[in-house]
């Protein structure tokens, strides 16, 4: 039996020929790609910008766009930075990640209750977030407890377990997706709002939903990014907010709304980390790279709404 | 034969809305095993009391029974539980998801944990569609079946639970004569297996040839329920309109003059029509008929330089070539119509005054500024030659009713003397008065020399307007008939691409 699993499985396709392709040319022309260095270091730059795509995903699935995420990920930094003051690291954890899942409930209220358009709305609370943040931390520093980072960071093999983390948060927000009543309510919502009304689902239940989770994962980006650099930066999400999109819409998620796979997303991440890291191990200039993501951006949005339109325009 | 229960029984239903009486006194009853066509023109009520029977709004007065037991629904979803379902005419299905998971959505089976059981859902609705269908997959993606086969879909999910009422709000809009007769022999299935059904439909022939009783509904209220034996199509249309048919159409004009205003010479799009060749003289209206969808729409918005031809000629008074875009259209005498009057006809946030002379705006502004006397002239003169009635000219446009928008629209272009007006379903949702004043107002037009093509999927209008009609299938023509030789019959025939022009059976 087919189902739309499939369908959406299918547009995840071509981003995992991408990254087959971007491997292949690395080892080809890179001797130091084919490093073991090289390999779990693309691993642990893979893992923030991963579930930030998730979260990405999550939204746009439902139909909306959530542009805080980099905010987020940067506050949470800002907050586990705080692990030299006696606090416990497991307490800063659960606040990091609680303060994710607020702003997330934020915008999921503004977008459902207020009507507000989610692009503005999540706008807005970016600043709001970013300005908590620089209160918090001014500029970046303070220490990350070494408990959290010291078990992310354990490697297994060439694998360290934040690798294996993303894996499987990944496999298991699949699943719900895929094969849980909510994750069918989320493809509906965002297909067609209004009919999915029509059919008794609480569209607005499902939508803050979304947010919340999307809120919430932001900030599980932000625990991976820290484990990295050691440090809290209110603005280091920056980023994150163009590079998680661009991930997601390589990845076949339509910004339109109930189609896509987060399986997507993750080749999606890999082939921007891929990208970096070939102009990175060609000495290419990092504003340069800025360029390159931008352009590989509007590459994805031509060839994804070309589609859409093409398809509406059938009978 | 066995005894005909009643199963639904609405008495005295009345609503307001701000500013009208959308259902005024309204008895119905439905009888388990039975059709009941129910017909009006657009305004009628048969919607508000659809959504009243199934819970989407609260009547303000009058009661509802469900197998004689009283019953007052909170919301669609009460409803659903009584037993009582409806099919939209717009689909209502998610064109992502599979015909199973549609069927299933929101009422999904699970196994542990919310995780759906994806087999017993689709054995479910495998079961539900064959009732229905024997052909459509149950696992395609919907977004690619046909408009037929979506409905098939809808009524398969409608039928979930085992309702005891179906009610089907214009199953047949978009489908072709063969879908059509299928769609009805599935409903006289469902009938013969003791479903009671509401058939709504515009289509007369259609209502004739299934219901039991044919109930009619004008201006909210109810105009009669009467037996299949006491109805026939101009008895029904006449009680529709509440008119006599000929005073609704002013005479038709006289023969086309000239040399043809507009020439179409195999136009095409592709994807949307193919191979068009049509022209229009002064003083004449085509009215071009079909199914909906059929490429229609987008002729006339590519004749307006909406959309860009793609191949083929257009000659438009005696200049070779298309126009790429509205402005160039309108400045070389062309006026289009929208069939979505609310975002394409009428600013609904400016006045009634400002919306009338956007098309003026140089002729009433000679000196940079706009000349506030000019305006009022203006706006004066449509006024009393429209019988536009509102509180003043300054009032917004969104207060005021449907008729009266199309109204200003219609002053709008007139304004600017078209030598050709294109019309997208110029009355739908119109009051029949007003429709008549807009039919004279064409007609003026017309008579002064100006070429008019009218899409529309109103048979009456398309009928009683029209000097020559051309049909759309598929996006090609496939007949032209003149006023004389047209009949509801061949119009439809044409309609559902069965046979060509001079009658032969394809």
């Amino acid at each position: 039996m087919r189902s739309s699993t499939r369908s959406n499985l299918a547009r995840a396709v071509p981003a995992w020929l991408l990254v087959a392709l971007f491997v292949a040319v690395a080892l080809v022309l890179s001797p130091t790609f084919r490093t073991g260095g090289n390999f779990s270091n693309l691993l642990r730059q893979l893992g923030p910008l991963a579930i930030a795509a998730l979260a990405q995903s999550i939204v746009f699935i439902a139909g909306g766009i959530d542009l805080s995420i980099g905010a987020v990920i940067g506050l949470t930094t800002v907050v586990l930075s705080f692990g030299g003051g006696g606090i416990p690291p497991l307490v800063l954890l659960v606040v990091a990640l609680a303060a994710g899942a607020a702003v997330g409930a934020l915008n999921g209220a503004g977008v459902t209750l207020f009507r507000i358009p989610p692009l503005l709305m999540t706008f807005g609370t970016t600043a709001v977030v970013k300005g908590f943040g620089l209160l918090l931390r001014n500029e970046p520093g303070g220490t990350v407890d070494s408990l959290l980072p010291g078990i992310l960071n354990i490697e297994l093999g060439p694998v360290a377990v934040s690798a294996i983390v993303v894996l499987v948060v990944y496999v298991a927000v699949w699943g719900f997706l895929s094969f849980h009543v909510g994750g069918r309510r989320l493809y509906a919502v965002g297909d067609h709002p209004e009919n999915a009304r029509k059919a008794g689902i609480r569209v607005r239940g499902v939508t803050f939903g979304a947010y919340v989770c999307a809120g919430l994962f932001a900030a599980l980006a932000g625990v991976l990014l820290s484990a990295r650099i050691y440090s809290g930066d209110a603005l280091i999400g920056g980023t994150y907010v163009v590079d998680a999109i661009t991930a997601a819409v390589i990845g076949g998620t339509s910004l339109l709304g109930g189609v896509g796979s987060v399986l997507g997303s993750l080749a999606g991440a890999a082939v921007l980390v891929l990208s970096n890291n070939l102009l990175n191990l060609f000495h290419i200039s990092a504003y340069f790279q800025y360029v390159v993501k931008g352009f590989i951006l509007f590459a994805a949005l031509v060839i994804s709404f070309v589609g859409e339109s093409r398809k509406s325009h059938g009978r | 034969m066995e005894e005909k229960q009643i199963i639904l029984s609405a008495q005295s239903i009345s609503k307001s809305f701000p500013g009208v009486k959308a259902l005024n006194d309204v008895s119905l009853e439905c009888f388990s095993g039975e059709v009941l066509g129910l017909i009006g023109e657009n305004g009628a009520g048969k919607s508000t009391l659809m959504n009243v029977i199934t819970g989407v709004i609260a009547p303000d007065s009058g009661t509802l029974h469900v197998d004689g037991r009283e019953r007052r629904f909170g919301g669609p979803e009460a409803a659903r539980r009584a037993g009582i379902r409806i099919v939209y005419q717009e689909l209502s299905l998610l064109s992502h998801l599979t015909v199973a998971e549609n069927i299933a959505l929101n009422h999904e089976p699970t196994g542990i944990l919310g995780f759906i059981d994806a087999r017993k859902s689709a054995r479910n609705a495998e079961g539900l569609l064959r009732r229905i269908s024997p052909t459509v997959p149950v696992d395609a993606i919907v977004a690619n079946l046909s408009p037929a086969e979506q409905q098939l879909v809808e009524i398969a999910k409608a039928l979930d639970g085992n309702p005891r009422v179906l009610i089907l709000d214009e199953p047949t809009s978009s489908l072709s004569r063969v879908e059509t007769t299928a769609l009805l022999n599935v409903i006289r299935d469902l009938r013969a297996g003791g479903m009671a059904v509401i058939f709504i439909s515009h289509r007369l022939e259609e209502i004739l040839a299934l219901s039991d009783r044919v109930m009619v509904m004008k201006d909210g209220g109810l105009v009669r329920t009467l037996p299949r034996s006491e109805a026939d199509h101009d008895g029904l249309v006449s009680m529709m309109v509440g008119r006599e048919l000929a005073q609704i159409f002013p005479p038709k004009g006289g023969a086309p003059r000239g040399d043809p205003v507009i020439a179409l010479d195999h136009v095409t799009i592709h994807g949307s029509f193919e191979d068009v060749s049509l022209s229009v003289s002064a003083g004449e209206i085509l009215g071009i008929g079909g199914l909906e969808g059929q490429g229609q729409r987008e002729l006339i918005r590519a004749l307006f330089g909406i959309e860009q031809m793609e191949r083929g000629q257009v000659r438009f008074l005696g200049k070779e070539g298309a126009f790429r875009s509205p402005r160039e259209a309108i400045r070389a005498g062309m006026a289009f119509i929208s069939d979505d009057r609310k975002t394409e006809g009428v600013i609904l946030s400016q006045s009634v005054a400002s919306n009338m002379v956007l098309t003026a705006l140089d002729k009433i502004s000679p000196r940079f500024f706009i000349r506030s006397s000019l305006e009022k002239s203006i706006v004066q003169r449509h006024m009393e030659e429209l019988s536009i009635r509102v509180s003043s000219s300054g009032q917004n446009a969104r207060e005021l009713s449907g008729g009266n928008q199309q109204k200003i629209i219609m002053a709008k272009w007139l304004e600017t003397e078209p030598r050709l007006l294109l019309l997208d379903e110029p009355t739908r949702g119109i009051d029949v008065q007003t429709k008549m004043q807009i039919y004279q107002l064409l007609r003026d037009l017309s008579a002064r020399g100006a070429a008019v093509i009218l899409v529309t999927s109103d048979m009456l209008e398309l009928m009683g307007l029209s000097d020559r009609i051309a049909i759309i299938y598929e996006g090609r023509i496939v007949g032209e008939l003149s006023a004389a030789e047209a009949t509801e019959e061949k119009v439809m025939s044409l309609s559902s691409g069965l046979v060509d022009a001079a009658g032969r059976a394809d």
